[in-house]
């Protein structure tokens, strides 16, 4: 069966209900309510709360049965305890596909808390419910408007290609807010929780099929049957890149992952050799993580690893030509007629081979746009990096945002920006230049890395693909 | 402890091509003697037993011995330890073997893992594992391409080139690996092999020392 038939229904519901919905802040029903309400979510949203008859403007419901119609996705949002009975009630009702974003199951310490997930188990098996959760913050749909979550700010981050599937809901809301101030597009952010009858080898091959995702990146603690979610890796990363952040490296880490959402975490160095071998990226932290998946979702992977640096200062060229050799790369040595250019083109007081300094024709918008595009069409360049500053005002540098642009569409040559501005400075800008597909970082690692994962899915690619 | 015996160890990794560092297993001086003159000296003396697992610790490895006076004075140590620590129901023996210069130890390991099952572990050997932790594992079954992918991430790759030139060292420790992922796959009844040192030198690759630990007795 294509997964898209089972879990568009969590992700493209169009009659959802809130189970545990609530007028009061103290309650998590209260802001998960908030998270739907805020959303633009298209289609329609029912309460639950046989306390109120009225919730944030919204007419509740005294129990799911009296809701008129049918229901496509049930969020949960009650104590654990109650958990099972409305599970019950949801079958009755014919609803398939249930949000437990509760908590106090397997997780807890609570002395009932194993007991409870194996019920919520066996009950959903019984009724045929699938169950994202339960103990999750929930998840997000930004293509399909839809914060299933109890955090609102899901809302603002930027429709992309990137879809994050991750068994810490906590990384989940590091990487939002980064995400947010980096303007990295995210498609799809799913919290698995305790993962009661979802598991990663469940929502993979769904995220593969999900046209709106380009890329996914995994945060994993550790899982029951680690080749199981390997096989699955692998079977994905044909089609889509995956990026994995795999935690637990240092002994205590791997302790609290094994306490966190009741799994159990495995050796770490063997889930990265096994990783590897199975062709998913590996990222050393959640921020590289998403950063990486970020320049998967716009880019091409790297041919070859030959990469020329355009700078506009000499300074940030020698730390990302550092970087560059720190990550297995080659500065690409210029072909003759491109040497020629350049030295046509450009004054002899800056660097004109690689890394090529712009900085004494900065000014010079028009010129810096022919150099980049030189240096774009040369055949002994397989990728490139671009670092700008900003620097004197905006008077008098300007982006050469037509000139790169049309490098990029023209050649289709894996490329990366590495940029920072003080915040309002060259948004139309930056915008412009994402738009057309070029990955922006602020920080120089994290443009080399995401190139690094270019390059790393090229040979994956090539190595899975048979 | 299910370790098997030094001959049934060495039956299995000669069936399966891996290559050991020739050695006699033997019961007397007089035949600890003629072994030595055979393989030529130097020589290593081991005592092996399916009850010891780390013979350095136990002092049961003597190395670089030069002549008749060495051998037995080391085999008369060996025995002795041999007579304290192994009882009656023990196999035991004391090995002698062929000392090699090596240039480089690493150390190739197989073992069954709960979750990930048949696990292949491939490092630096010798003293500096522990502290350079030069450790890089996969899962089995595994193509050459994994295999060159451990050796890069180890830095044995780059170790090799600087002391050894010769593409055939690379393409012995790769067959090892290769025949010794190929030995564990095959023997369900197998939970461990380590062969650690496996040494390298300018003739080849050889197992010093081998370990086959079985799931039952």
């Amino acid at each position: 069966m294509n997964p898209k038939e089972i879990w568009d229904h969590f992700f493209y519901p169009h009659r959802v209900a809130i189970i545990g919905a609530s007028p009061s802040s103290e309650k998590m029903g209260y802001h998960t309510l908030k998270s739907l309400k805020g959303c633009g979510f298209k289609g329609e949203v029912f309460v639950v709360n046989p306390k109120y008859e009225n919730i944030l403007g919204i007419k509740s419901y005294p129990s799911l049965e009296s809701i008129p119609g049918s229901i496509d996705l049930a969020i949960i949002v009650i104590p654990s305890k109650e958990v099972i009975e409305v599970l019950r009630e949801c079958g009755k009702k014919g609803v398939k596909y249930v949000l437990v974003i509760s908590a106090g199951f397997a997780e807890s310490d609570l002395f009932e808390g194993e007991e409870l997930q194996k019920n919520l188990k066996k009950v959903a098996e019984e009724e045929g419910i699938r169950i994202i959760g339960p103990n999750t913050f929930g998840f997000v749909n930004l293509d399909g408007h839809l914060n299933a979550s109890f955090t609102p700010s899901f809302s603002l981050l930027k429709k992309g290609g990137v879809s994050l599937l991750s068994q810490s809901g906590g990384i989940c809301h590091l990487i939002m807010a980064y995400a947010i101030r980096e303007n990295i597009g995210l498609n799809k952010i799913i919290g698995l929780g305790n993962r009661v009858n979802t598991d990663f080898c469940d929502l993979l091959p769904y995220l593969v099929f999900d046209e709106s995702t380009n890329s996914v990146a995994l945060y994993i603690e550790g899982v029951e049957e680690p080749r199981r979610l390997l096989e699955a890796i692998r079977g994905a990363v044909k089609l889509k890149p995956i990026v994995v952040y795999k935690a637990g490296k240092s002994q205590k880490a791997d302790e609290a992952a094994k306490s966190h959402t009741g799994s159990l975490a495995g050796p770490y160095r063997v889930y990265q050799g096994a990783l590897k071998q199975y062709g998913a990226i590996l990222a050393k932290d959640p921020l590289e993580l998403i950063s990486v998946a970020e320049a998967l979702s716009l880019q091409n992977p790297l041919k070859g690893n030959r990469i020329a640096v355009i700078t506009l200062v000499a300074g940030l060229g020698m730390v990302i030509s550092d970087l560059l050799e720190e990550n297995g790369f080659n500065l690409a040595n210029f072909s003759k007629s491109t040497e020629k250019k350049l030295f046509d083109l450009m004054p002899p007081y800056t660097i004109r081979t690689n890394p090529v300094d712009l900085g004494y024709i900065a000014n010079n918008k028009k010129l810096c746009g022919e150099v980049i595009k030189t240096v774009f069409e040369d055949k002994n360049v397989d990728g490139i990096i671009l670092s700008y500053i900003y620097s004197w005002s905006e008077d008098f540098l300007e982006l050469p945002v037509e000139a790169i642009c049309e490098a990029i569409s023209k050649t289709k040559k894996p490329s990366v920006m590495c940029l920072d501005t003080p915040p309002g400075i060259w948004e139309e800008e930056k915008k412009r230049l994402k738009e057309a597909g070029l990955p922006i970082f602020t920080r120089p690692d994290l443009a080399v890395r995401g190139l690094f994962g270019l390059w790393e899915y090229g040979r994956i690619r090539d190595r899975f693909r048979g | 402890m299910n370790l098997l015996f030094y001959p049934e160890t060495e039956r299995l990794l000669k069936e399966a091509n891996i290559p050991l560092v020739p050695g006699k297993l033997v019961s007397s001086e007089k035949e600890a003697f003629e072994a030595a003159e055979g393989i030529g000296f130097p020589v290593v003396l081991k005592l092996v037993s399916t009850l010891i697992i780390h013979k350095n610790r136990i002092g049961g490895v003597r190395l670089n011995i030069v002549n008749q006076r060495e051998l037995k004075e080391a085999y008369e140590d060996l025995l002795n330890k041999a007579k304290t620590l192994c009882g009656q129901q023990e196999e035991w023996g004391i090995l002698v073997q062929k000392m090699i210069s090596k240039t480089l130890e690493v150390a190739i390991g197989a073992y069954r893992d709960k979750g990930f099952g048949p696990v292949l572990m491939f490092g630096l050997g010798g003293i500096f594992v522990e502290i350079l932790k030069k450790i890089s594992f996969r899962l089995l079954p595994l193509g050459p391409k994994d295999i060159e992918e451990m050796m890069e991430e180890t830095r044995i790759c780059q170790l090799l080139s600087t002391h050894m030139k010769s593409p055939s060292i690379r393409g012995n420790l790769i067959n090892i690996i290769s025949n010794l992922s190929n030995l564990f796959l095959s023997k369900p009844e197998v939970k461990e092999i380590d062969l650690n040192p496996v040494l390298i030198e300018k003739s080849g690759c050889f197992v010093a020392d081998a370990k086959i630990i079985l799931l039952h007795d």
